[in-house]
């Protein structure tokens, strides 16, 4: 059974909020995989794109300067 | 012995204990009053009641420990008395996981209209991605073995406006050697009066404290 801190008491939660629980928990584990997913592809763009300035001649000072990074 | 200990609560006689509506009608220049409505000490100035304490955060929840639990909830807690809060958030989780937040009124929680930036910043990369129309508001991150911290700032929740938050989280990923940043900025968007609010992880479990502050309006 699933436990809450219901306004400073930890007890279990009743089964109306469990299942409530349950289906937001199936939902935001959805959101969260969604955004880690967006979140890595944009860092793989970020660094694709640091190779190819690098090619290009590019510092790593200067694509670091040019793309945000540090 | 004081007068006022030798009934205690029960003395008929409480010199100097009133509420904010029974303020002494006509005071004197540095008296001291200790209202039980708004749980502040008043003093008279010569011309006006100030609060001694007029600015800076003030106590709303004390600090509240939560132990193994999927779900915190905090009711009663914003209310016309501040327009802006600040939450502190100690925890470990059990396993990898988001925080999350929802908003409530008379202890149910609102799953709709939130809206948010987040950023992350992770040794030297930096990233950002926004997510609107959720049912809640992630506000942290943990990744299951060590505490993390978030300080989260509301502004307007008891108002039947949007609501406007942002959220700063330590997480120390897989050591603490290794701390991230993750920022969140955002909102609840409906025009909704809130009285509560609900912290849920994702997944697992979550152990810790939270401690809730209003900014002092003046």
């Amino acid at each position: 059974m699933t436990k809450i801190n219901d306004n400073g008491i930890d007890r279990e939660m009743t089964t109306a909020e469990q299942a409530e629980y349950a289906a937001w928990a199936v939902t935001a584990q959805a959101d969260a995989v969604a955004q880690e997913e967006a979140r890595q592809v944009a860092i793989a763009a970020k660094e694709s794109a640091k190779a190819k300035l690098a090619a290009l001649g590019l510092t790593e000072a200067e694509v670091n300067a040019i793309i945000g990074g540090v | 012995m004081p007068f006022s200990s030798v009934l205690g609560a029960s003395s008929v006689i409480k010199p100097g204990v009133c509420t904010s509506t029974t303020r002494p009608t006509v005071p004197y220049e540095g008296q001291l009053i200790y209202e039980t409505d708004t749980d502040r000490v008043v003093a008279y100035n010569g011309s006006a009641w100030v609060y001694t304490h007029s600015s800076g955060l003030v106590l709303v929840k004390a600090e509240t420990a939560f132990n193994a639990v999927s779900s915190v909830t905090a009711d009663g807690v914003f209310t016309s008395a501040y327009t802006n809060y600040r939450i502190i958030i100690r925890y470990q989780c059990s396993t990898s996981a988001e925080l999350a937040m929802k908003l409530r009124a008379a202890t149910v929680d609102t799953s709709t209209n939130y809206n948010y930036q987040r950023f992350v910043a992770e040794s030297s990369s930096t990233n950002a991605v926004r997510s609107t129309s959720q049912a809640q508001a992630f506000i942290g991150q943990d990744g299951g073995a060590f505490t993390g911290l978030t300080a989260l700032e509301l502004s307007g929740p008891q108002l039947a406006e949007p609501t406007i938050y942002q959220a700063v989280n330590t997480r120390n990923a897989s050591a603490y050697t290794t701390p991230q940043v993750v920022q969140y900025f955002g909102n609840q968007s409906a025009s909704t009066a809130f009285d509560g609010i609900n912290f849920l992880v994702s997944s697992g479990t979550t152990s810790g404290s939270y401690t809730i502050y209003g900014y002092a309006k003046s």
